[in-house]
């Protein structure tokens, strides 16, 4: 007998990340207000040396503030890295985003530790990387600005001038390389958006169960999220088939399938976790 | 090609069949990478692993039984084993699949980089990290065997296996008849076999197709000194990237994309390969 389980996103992960004042393309579910948040900003602000001068970000592995998500967005460019550990599917939402899922209960991200360890071996998702910076997007001039989270815990004020984000009136490297970063992160952003969207046009994602048995033979039915429906994908005709190998589409795809194994390797981490 | 049909050596003697229509031994299993071609346990002649493999019959099985307890210890010479075209889903979460030199290439996993060295088997006979373990080496001792009538097949044991004991463990024939544990043994070696002979064919269009090279891995070890490992090939990517249309949709059907995404997914395997994988899961 298969217990059911929805899944609940913790969060509904986001597509608007690039642009905190947008609403429209946010998930219904998001209890915010009008203009919810990126997954983990909580107060996102455009990077000034005015702002920012005596601020220092400092270096640390802790990941405590992902520790209550249980999916985070993911890129294309990440899905051969992410099918080791992390079931990817798509959110429910529009517009349709990949997300690696870390965790079945609504606020448990199996992968962190109380202490905000990455569990060794298992890949950490830019999305993650990125943390606190981030990129706005300013509509009126069609260009993105270097953001971060002002209320990052690693933001501290500090004397000195060691993991500044500003020097002398200047950007340090730490704020070259977030630049670097997150330009690449919204390059990846944009392939992904054209494969999801693809996805959509050649109506490929459904709503789909995955059933999962731990190895005390407890089952799972999790639902609540929308993956590559199989045997629409088998029986797509050739035309639109190729169309999406041309596009370099047919990789993610496949990736995205085989990923889905990865349901039963959470549900076993939950069960030694004592979730 | 290696050695040729142990079947026309001694027409009588059974066949053992992974090899498929034409068998060779040696380059089946753990033929490919490394240098452990010379593996002296099967001699170019026996599938690896296997050193005494008789036909299971009531009459000389009666009393023989299996240990209750799994013991990997047979597997813990060998780097690599074949793989069924199926288990390159389970299989790339663990470790690299590549494909022997051998013609027709095959799948195999990758399970050490040490010529003669398992690192998946731990000291006590274990198998590491909850890995996939191979189903070339859950069905040992079993194997099946051909050519003792036309169209048959018949299970077979290896009788050197340490796991088989007299009079104990779990009985092969109840009453004269196979017990439970023989009829699935019967069945995986089955199911092993259609998988196994579905990876050769794609072995064998992978090498039509000319997307195979070979390639070369140095591999730091824990300790620091470096390990080649070599002598296998992989699917070149920009090659599988300009196979032809028509290609495309047959590879499709006949379901071999899956197969070739999961093989270049295993490629990522080679990354910290060797080194116990902290926190696994």
């Amino acid at each position: 007998m298969a217990a059911e389980r929805d899944f609940t996103w913790s969060r509904p992960p986001d597509m608007a990340e690039n642009d905190p004042s947008a609403s429209s393309s946010m998930p219904a579910a998001t209890a915010e207000g009008a203009a919810p948040l990126p997954l983990f900003y909580r107060r996102p602000a455009p990077l000034s040396a005015l702002r920012h001068f005596g601020l220092s970000l400092s270096a640390t592995d802790s990941f405590a503030f992902a520790r209550d998500a249980n999916a985070i967005p993911l890129n294309v460019s990440e899905f051969s890295l992410a099918a080791r550990h992390y079931p990817i599917v798509f959110t429910p939402t529009d517009p349709v985003t990949p997300v690696a899922v870390v965790g079945i209960a609504k606020s448990r991200n199996l992968f962190v530790d109380a202490a905000g360890k990455w569990l060794a071996g298992a890949y950490i998702p830019a999305y993650v990387r990125r943390y606190p910076f981030l990129f706005i997007e300013d509509k009126e001039k069609d260009e993105f600005i270097l953001g971060i989270d002002d209320a990052a815990k690693a933001l501290r004020e500090e004397a000195g001038e060691k993991d500044r984000l500003f020097w002398e009136g200047k950007p340090t490297s730490l704020i070259e390389r977030a630049m670097a970063f997150c330009k690449e992160y919204q390059s990846d952003l944009n392939f992904t958006r054209k494969f999801c969207a693809a996805l959509e046009e050649d109506r490929l994602l459904a709503d789909k169960e995955a059933g999962v048995a731990l190895k005390d033979g407890k089952k799972f039915r999790l639902t609540g999220f929308r993956i590559v429906d199989e045997a629409k994908f088998d029986k797509l005709p050739a035309k639109p088939l190729l169309q999406l190998r041309r596009r370099r589409f047919m990789h993610p795809i496949y990736l995205h399938m085989i990923s889905t194994a990865n349901w039963a390797t959470l549900v076993d981490l939950a069960a030694q976790q004592g979730d | 090609m290696a050695k040729k049909d142990r079947g026309q050596k001694a027409g009588s003697e059974p066949r053992l069949t992974e090899k498929g229509a034409a068998p060779a031994a040696p380059e089946m299993p753990a033929a490919p990478p490394a240098p452990v071609a010379a593996t002296p346990s099967w001699q170019g002649e026996l599938p690896l692993f296997y050193k005494n493999p008789q036909l299971l019959t009531a009459e000389r099985h009666q009393s023989f039984g299996l240990r209750e307890t799994v013991d990997f210890g047979f597997a813990r010479d060998t780097n690599s084993v074949p793989l069924g075209a199926n288990e390159l889903f389970p299989a790339h979460f663990s470790f690299p699949v590549v494909f022997t030199e051998s013609n027709p290439p095959l799948p195999v996993a990758v399970l050490g980089v040490g010529a003669n060295r398992n690192s998946f088997v731990d000291d006590k006979g274990g198998w590491r990290d909850a890995a996939y373990v191979p189903a070339y080496i859950r069905r040992y001792p079993f194997i099946l065997a051909t050519g003792i009538a036309p169209g048959q097949i018949h299970l077979a044991i290896d009788e050197a296996a340490g796991s088989l004991t007299k009079d104990s463990g779990r009985k092969l024939f109840e009453g004269g008849q196979p017990s439970p544990l023989t009829a699935q043994a019967a069945e995986f070696c089955r199911a092993f076999q259609a998988e196994f002979d579905l990876a050769r064919a794609f072995g064998e269009a992978l090498q039509a197709a000319n997307l195979l090279v070979s390639k070369r891995v140095d591999i730091q070890q824990p300790d620091g000194t470096r390990q080649t490992l070599k002598q296998f090939r992989v699917v070149d990517e920009a090659r599988y990237d300009a196979l032809p249309d028509p290609a495309f949709l047959a590879w499709r059907r006949r379901g071999w994309l899956g197969l070739v995404y999961a093989h270049l997914l295993s490629m990522r395997r080679w990354q910290g390969f060797g080194a116990p994988a902290a926190g696994a899961v």
